[in-house]
């Protein structure tokens, strides 16, 4: 550009001084100065030509035309900026939410985790062989199994392991206020195998896993700053840790993506050493990951563990023969809960889109209606069918680049505060990013939609409506078949948009009405911790521990009540399913199945279920006095509607039979939408014996307070007794609602998205009808129609065409209603008030959105509009 | 006045314009003027090109890195722009004289097929 400026500057005088120079030899000889003049310029030739042709040289044709070409283009839409607006608020909505949505979907769904090697990286859980199939348990895996594996596995290249399955609840005191922060503990080779790397000092070294080795701690980036100030004189340094000096070896990269991949986004402030010791039999439970070696399958492995178990499974540990190991790749366990709801979303996202291009047509539609006496003149004026598409391209691709830049950029805020939304539980949240497969598919969807709409403008440009364009009134446009697209382009968004309106509506009342239900105990102000004295405690000296246990728990201050029980409601595990078979009949399995806990005395008070009648589980209810159960309401009723007094029943459960002793309320188990079934409870002190791991519930004002007293209580009963993660009974009610919340949410926000792009197409579409008619309103307002007529008579026709949306939309919901009955909860798919609300909401949006551009028409002034332009 | 039939004829012996400013211009440098008179009396009078195709073929050149121009004074004290041949440019001449010497030797083989002197 510069070389181009420099060498034609002065091009006027270059070329004046060569004429003149011709000129000047001509006069020397001979000739008179104006012959000769005027052979010079014969000889030069045409000066503008030659001007031209040397320009031409530096020329970028393209690039030049592209530049007027956008130019025109942007003078053209400022002619109506209404319209403009509307298509562009209209494709930054759309464009934002498929972006959105697909991120979402890529990063849960395809994209890979971001360890190294990841499509090798696996999990280990272990399950009971005499158990019915269940889903895999994340932290179910044993210290000693855990040793064993580390040295013995050839399948494996590597594996690493955690305690517990998710991070845990530390006190850290000394220098400043004592806080709570979340910590992981982790064997020494967990952290090399998932990629994580230390800014500053290192990582765990082998030896620092051991048994009694010295304490270390790695922080993490985050806390490092915020506790820290990011110090680099960190290493070396001392913390005290749940009472026990730590010091501090490394610092990680912000980088690490560990809690955003596995743990749904909760940070982890430090990791420690979890102390791996083969001889020792510390029962407490660990996550296991591991790492394939090339070319091994998950089967092989499997295969591998089992012989290993087995191996494992004698003297001491005998009782461990029953069990057996799954091997499930990372990424499955983390977003099994997540898969349907995003499926869905995509489907909500391709809505969406289609309702974004359908917008866009129609509006394009409406406007080019408008321009058809320009593009006829211009043609008849020699420019070709190409040149007028290039021309209607760009200044598609004009608005599409604006509307899409402000998409991405709703996008981009879109995905950060779903990152933040950690309340979510999305998995894999962390991941969650802008990257190139998300902008190179917008990009691509951009440039077609431009290309597209370009073509749509001209749809209604016949060859014999030539003439048309160019008489001097042309009026509004008379093209039935334009017209008729545009009238179906409003009607199908209509529908769409009822039918989104419609799943939202059914999914919102849901979600209300089941966060309203009674989980049949209170989880407000209760956690559980799960103890398992397992191998350290032989079975007869069990009831004693736990007994210990749980006077010391309860004596901890501003505790109001401790008990333990089998699996807490609602929790990791579901309860078991159980026999209760009358006394003295014969199993029948059709009527005779219950779900069954084991608890302690004082769990239904400490729970939060009322005991209905009879009395709760005490210190009589040991072997070998008379055994005793407890059944739930519906067990209760049922009996009763048999003629059987509950409370004088008697069940053989678990190879004992017992009496019935007391009746207490039905509590969910796997989930607030759970049907009443049967429940019986057997105490502590009458259960088999080989039920040896239980959760410890303890109640209190703010229970995650207490937690360090609770386990220095523990631990005075047992100093080495392993504990699993302190987790809120209401946080476990939220993690069965997860789904549903990010559901009802996204197909919220879609029919929301959805309702707002109606309108713009609404508003956009009467705005330019207005401005079409003027003429005629004109007319009529002379003609002497009250003011109210001109509006109606703008507003006649695009009413009808909502009305018809409206209908169609209706039948469509009806039909498509049942597909989501599996999300719904005590609400009929074709709930007649969430379809009259959703049918009100779109007309009232669609009125509101028609009406404000009518206004206008009133206002016309009939004797402007009706001059002659 | 040229009409687009003239201008199309100089067009075709665009790259041989070309090729015979870079030969003037081995010589040393020139304002377009001197380039012009150069190939007339060079060629005798033979070659009588259209003064003005010279300008768009000089850009051309420019363009393309083989010449280059400075702002100077000419002989009779008036400013003119004086161009010069650049080492890509004595590189290209070298090129193009040896193809045309082969083009000429072929066509000429073709049209006197017996004078092998």
């Amino acid at each position: 550009m510069r070389r181009a400026r420099r060498a034609l500057s002065g091009l006027d005088d270059d070329i004046r001084a060569h004429i003149e120079r011709e000129t000047q030899e001509n006069i020397d000889r001979g000739l008179s100065p104006e012959e000769a003049r005027r052979l010079a310029l014969i000889r030069f030739g045409n000066v503008s030509l030659v001007h031209e042709d040397t320009r031409a040289v530096w020329a970028r044709p393209w690039l030049d035309d592209l530049w007027s070409t956008t130019r025109i283009a942007a003078r053209t839409w400022r002619r109506t900026p209404v319209l403009a607006i509307a298509i562009v608020v209209t494709l930054a909505l759309g464009i934002g939410a498929t972006t959105t949505a697909f991120t979402l979907a890529y990063s849960v769904l395809v994209q890979q985790l971001p360890f190294p090697n990841p499509d090798r990286l696996v999990w280990v859980t272990t399950y009971d062989s005499r158990e019915a199939a269940s889903p895999a348990a994340i932290g179910s895996n044993r210290l000693p199994q855990f040793a064993d594996w580390q040295h013995h596995l050839t399948t494996f290249e590597q594996v690493g392991a955690w305690a517990g399955s998710a991070p845990d609840v530390f006190t850290v005191t000394g220098a400043g206020t004592p806080e709570r922060v979340s910590g992981l503990r982790v064997t020494q080779q967990l952290l090399p195998m998932l990629g994580a790397s230390p800014v500053i000092g290192r990582l765990f070294g082998i030896d620092e896993d051991k048994p009694r080795a010295a304490q270390t701690v790695v922080l993490s980036h985050g806390y490092w700053q915020r506790r820290f100030a990011s110090r680099t004189d960190i290493v070396g340094e001392s913390i005290t840790i749940e009472n026990v000096p730590h010091t501090v070896i490394g610092v990680l990269s912000p980088l690490f993506p560990l809690s955003g991949s596995l743990f749904a986004g909760a940070p982890i402030d430090m990791y420690l050493p979890l102390a791996v010791d083969g001889d020792d039999d510390i029962g407490g439970f660990m996550a296991v990951v591991g790492r394939l070696r090339p070319g091994v399958s998950a089967e092989q492995a499997r295969g591998e563990l089992a012989s290993r178990q087995i191996a494992l499974s004698v003297g001491k540990w005998e009782w461990m023969a029953v069990l057996r190991q799954q091997v499930t790749p990372l990424a499955d366990l983390v977003t099994r809960n997540a898969r349907s709801p995003v499926l869905l979303l995509l489907g909500g996202m391709g809505c969406v889109l289609l309702m974004t291009c359908v917008n866009l047509a129609n509006l394009l539609l409406v406007r080019g209606s408008g321009r058809r006496r320009e593009i006829q003149v211009r043609m008849a004026l020699g420019a070709s069918v190409g040149r007028v598409l290039a021309q209607m391209t760009v200044e598609s691709a004009l608005l599409v680049a604006v509307g899409g830049t402000a998409g991405i950029a709703i996008a981009v805020g879109a995905i950060g505060s779903l990152q933040r939304a950690t309340w979510l539980s999305l998995p894999r949240i962390g991941e969650l990013q802008l990257g190139w497969p998300a902008i190179a598919t917008v990009g691509i969807i951009c440039a077609t939609m431009s290309v597209t709409f370009g073509s749509v403008a001209l749809l209604h440009l016949r060859q014999r409506d030539l003439m048309d364009g160019l008489r001097p009134h042309p009026g509004i446009t008379t093209d039935r078949r334009a017209v008729y697209v545009q009238r179906l382009a409003l009607a199908t968004q209509v529908a769409i948009v009822i039918v989104l309106a419609v799943a939202g509506g059914l999914l919102l009342r849901s979600l209300a009405r089941l966060v309203d239900v009674d989980p049949g105990f209170n989880p407000h102000g209760a956690l559980a911790i799960r103890v398992d004295p397992a191998g350290r405690v032989a079975p007869p000296a069990r009831l004693q521990f736990f007994d210990q246990v749980l006077e010391r728990v309860r004596a901890v201050p501003r505790v109001e009540s401790a008990a333990l029980t089998i699996h807490v409601p609602m929790g990791d595990r579901p309860s078991m399913g159980w026999d209760a078979i009358p006394e003295g009949r014969e199993y029948n399995p059709t009527t005779d199945s219950a779900a069954g806990r084991i608890v302690s005395p004082e769990y239904f008070r400490t729970v939060g279920a009322r005991i209905l009648e009879g009395r709760d589980f005490d210190a009589r209810d040991i072997r070998p006095h008379p055994f005793v159960m407890a059944i739930n309401e519906t067990f209760a009723r049922r009996l009763r509607a048999d003629g059987i007094d509950p409370l004088r029943a008697r069940f053989r459960v678990l190879g004992n039979v017992r009496q019935v002793v007391a009746i207490v309320s039905d509590a969910k188990d796997r989930g607030l939408d759970d049907s009443a079934r049967r429940e019986v409870y057997i105490p502590i002190g009458q259960a088999p014996s080989f039920f040896q791991s239980y959760d410890l519930v303890v109640r209190a004002d703010d229970p995650m307070a207490l937690v360090s007293s609770i386990r220095a209580a523990i631990w005075n009963v047992d100093r080495n007794q392993a504990l699993g993660t302190p987790v809120a009974l209401e946080e476990y009610i939220g993690r069965t609602l997860m789904p549903r919340r990010l559901l009802t949410g996204v197909i919220s926000a879609f029919a929301g998205i959805a309702l707002l792009l109606a309108a713009c197409g609404v508003y956009g579409v009467v705005g330019y009808r207005v401005s079409q008619q003027m003429r005629e309103i004109a007319i009529r307002l002379a003609l002497g129609a009250p003011r109210r007529h001109a509006i109606a008579a703008v507003l006649q026709d695009t009413m009808t065409c909502v009305g018809f949306g409206l209908a169609v939309g209706s039948v469509l919901a009806m039909a498509t209603a049942p597909f989501i009955r599996t999300y719904l909860f005590g609400i009929e798919p074709r709930d007649a008030a969430t379809f009259v609300t959703a049918c009100t909401v779109v007309v009232g949006a669609a009125l509101l959105a028609a009406y404000l551009p009518a206004r206008r028409a009133p206002q016309v002034d009939p004797i402007a509009a009706l001059r002659v332009e | 006045m040229s009409t687009r039939r003239d201008r199309d004829r100089v067009d075709l012996l665009q790259g041989t314009l070309d090729l015979l400013i870079l030969r003037t211009l081995r010589l040393g440098p020139a304002h377009g003027h001197a380039i012009v008179k150069a190939i007339e009396y060079g060629s005798e009078n033979v070659l009588l090109v259209e003064q003005g195709s010279l300008y768009p073929a000089l850009h051309r050149l420019i363009k393309r890195g083989w010449i280059t121009f400075e702002e100077g004074t000419s002989e009779n004290n008036r400013r003119a722009k004086f161009y010069q041949l650049t080492a890509k440019g004595r590189k290209q001449l070298d090129l193009e004289t040896s193809k045309w010497d082969t083009l000429a030797r072929a066509v000429g083989r073709i049209l006197r097929p017996a004078s092998q002197e």
